[in-house]
């Protein structure tokens, strides 16, 4: 068995404002060292919450309210803000959503990529040595590297900032929907640069998408999240074969499947809550096709079932 | 008798480069197709081959270089004013961003009754509300009293694409042209509003010409799907039929890298490297070839038309020719 690399153990995020929004409440799982791990849910389910918090970069009004993030051992939400700079890019790095967004529009992206390695360390010729290197690894000709973003297509753009997350060997890569806004050729091509890399570099993925088709392609194992809470966390077959949360059931029906032509998809009813108003109870209540009294009332702790763990109360009564 | 029918539509823009010479972009570049009445045809592609343009210029937004489009047989390419208008109400458009397209300072009934009023129809208000309320109640707004006096902020993006699809609706087209009308939408709803389409076609046999880049929605919900490249129908077939048995290698490049989601069904990919060249440069031949991973020599030089290849099912490829 792999060592775990990461472990999150009942992290509960707050947003403070005029009403206290509880973005995420008592998450757990763990990641093996090597592995791909999903994380899927729809807008507002608390994944990017959940990316931001492992990384400590919640912005102003949130708050780690509970829980542990054990990063091989290491507690990292009582680590000091110095320690966890250290950590940032060298031990887990992460990648973001719209590359357009998050490159430095004024800067060359070789420059960009220096500036991160001579946090590190501050020799020039093997800095510049490094940013060839990395920029072969992530398919990007040398002779572009003293472009500006804007230059770039999507593609090469995603496959930048994937350079730069790389810079200085972290163990875990965090990618949030690295490929939301691209084709699906250039999907295709940015998701088998991810696993190449994972296979090369020894890395651990965090891969955080709306797509269960991604999932399905990508992962080893996946977190299912439903407003603000774990919904279901199993291993790739289970998830898409045998998942035991009415959602994850939901969420498969309600998904197109190029392979099922002219079958119905079915919706799931309702919309999701609002994180500042939730539902007593189970979070999902309100729109389960299951739901009986006590969903209502109580909300269901993350229960194993064996292959898996769901928050569900249909588990309890097995 | 088809009640949409596009003979070799071409929509070209021109740029004017730095040095002064002026470059042409083929944004549609003879594209050819007809649509039966309560009839869904998909048009699949990348971003940049050309479908926004052609739902532009099929609605006349765009004015259409040469070929032709006939709509209940009349012809109406360059049509203007008052038959244009006429036409607009049997014609009508969804476009992609629920956000955008609605006025946030009008309530939801101003919202819908506008094209009533731009039509001078249902001039009285009794009529016009009530006619207002049959058009969110078919796009699945109840109690449609409900959302009469809110405004969009108050909606969810679902609800939203639901306000944009009844002012489509009230004037009761005969065709719609859907932009990506669910690609913003978070797949739980996605499907909601998919089966609000599909009931519009089963129950008031609209036809609809549905535009997105997403094959999974489109083998769903289409009859049929065109796949285009570089402002050009590829393969055009029954869904099932180019699902199952893609003959163009470009479909088969496509279709073997979107995501399915089913974990035992991990295929081979078929990745062509590199994005797709631009439509100011369009490549001599088949416009596939420099990215074709079957290409023969003759295919650089060759340009080729759809040609059967199956029962309802025709491809633009010279290797199938030539089999």
């Amino acid at each position: 068995m792999a060592n775990t690399l990461l472990e999150v153990k009942g992290l509960s995020v707050d947003y403070l404002g005029e009403k206290k929004a509880k973005a995420l409440e008592n998450v757990s799982f763990s990641v093996p060292e090597g592995s791909i791990v999903g994380v899927v849910g729809e807008s507002g389910c608390g994944k990017t919450t959940l990316m931001l918090a492992l990384l400590r970069l919640l912005p102003q009004a949130g708050r780690i309210v509970a829980g542990e993030v054990l990063f091989n051992g290491l507690d990292l939400v009582r680590l000091s803000e110095a320690d966890m700079r250290e950590l940032r890019w060298q031990e887990l790095s992460i990648i973001f959503q719209g590359a357009m967004n998050a490159l430095n529009p004024v800067k060359t992206v070789e420059n960009q990529i220096t500036e991160v390695l001579l946090r590190q360390d501050s020799n020039k010729a093997k800095a510049s040595k490094r940013v060839d290197d990395l920029l072969e690894m992530v398919g990007i000709g040398r002779n572009r590297k003293s472009q500006y973003p804007h230059q770039f297509s999507g593609g090469m753009r995603q496959r930048a900032m994937i350079a730069m997350a790389l810079a200085c060997n972290p163990k875990l890569i965090i990618a949030d929907e690295p490929t939301t806004a691209l084709d699906v050729m250039v999907q295709a091509q940015i998701l088998e640069l991810l696993m190449r890399l994972r296979s090369e570099l020894d890395l651990t993925i965090l891969l955080v998408t709306h797509d269960l088709g991604v999932i399905a392609e990508a992962c080893d194992a996946a977190l299912v999240m439903y407003g603000g809470v774990v919904a279901e966390y199993a291993s790739i077959d289970t998830i898409f074969n045998a998942p035991r949360h009415p959602y994850t059931q939901a969420l498969l029906q309600a998904f197109p499947d190029h392979t099922k032509a002219k079958t119905q998809l079915i919706s799931i009813p309702g919309y999701p809550p609002k994180l500042d108003d939730l539902p007593p109870g189970c979070r999902f209540a309100p729109r389960c096709s299951q739901v009986f009294s006590k969903c209502t009332m109580t909300s269901p702790p993350l229960l194993s079932y064996g292959e898996g763990f769901a928050s569900c109360h249909l588990l309890e009564n097995v | 008798m088809s009640l949409l029918e596009v003979n070799d539509l071409h929509k070209h823009f021109s740029l004017r480069s730095g040095l002064g010479q002026s470059l042409t972009v083929r944004a549609v570049d003879g594209i050819s197709f007809d649509l039966a009445q309560g009839e869904v045809l998909a048009l699949v592609g990348e971003s940049g081959c050309g479908k926004s343009t052609l739902a532009l210029t099929l609605m006349n937004l765009e004015v259409s270089t040469s070929g032709k489009v006939l709509f209940n047989a009349k012809e109406i390419t360059g049509l203007k004013g008052r038959a244009l208008k006429d036409l607009r109400r049997e014609i009508q458009m969804i476009f992609q961003d629920p956000y955008e397209s609605l006025n946030p300072l009008m309530t939801i009934e101003e919202i819908v009754a506008e094209p009533l009023k731009v039509h001078g129809l249902a001039k009285a208000k009794p009529e016009r509300t009530q006619r207002v309320k049959k058009a969110l109640e078919d796009a699945g707004l109840n109690p449609a009293e409900s959302y009469l006096n809110r405004r969009p902020h108050e909606l969810s993006g679902g609800q939203r694409q639901r306000v944009v699809i009844a002012a489509a609706l009230v004037l009761e087209p005969s065709l719609l042209i859907a932009d990506e009308p669910v690609s913003m939408l978070d797949v739980s709803i996605r499907a909601e509003v998919l089966g609000v389409l599909e009931h519009l076609k089963l129950e008031r046999s609209v036809a609809m010409l549905f535009i997105t880049h997403d094959l999974g929605t489109a083998a769903h919900f289409a009859d049929r799907i065109a796949v285009m490249y570089l402002g050009r129908i590829v393969e055009l077939g029954e869904t099932k039929e180019v699902l199952e048995n893609p003959q163009h290698p470009y479909t088969q490049a496509l279709l073997s890298v979107i995501p399915v989601p089913n974990p035992r069904l991990r295929r081979k990919h078929i990745i062509l490297q590199g994005d797709p060249p631009n439509p100011i440069h369009i490549p001599s031949g088949c416009r596939f070839h420099p990215r074709c991973p079957v290409a023969i020599a003759s295919c650089s030089k060759t340009e080729v038309a759809l040609t059967s290849v199956g029962e309802n099912h025709q491809a633009a490829c010279l290797l199938l020719r030539n089999s």
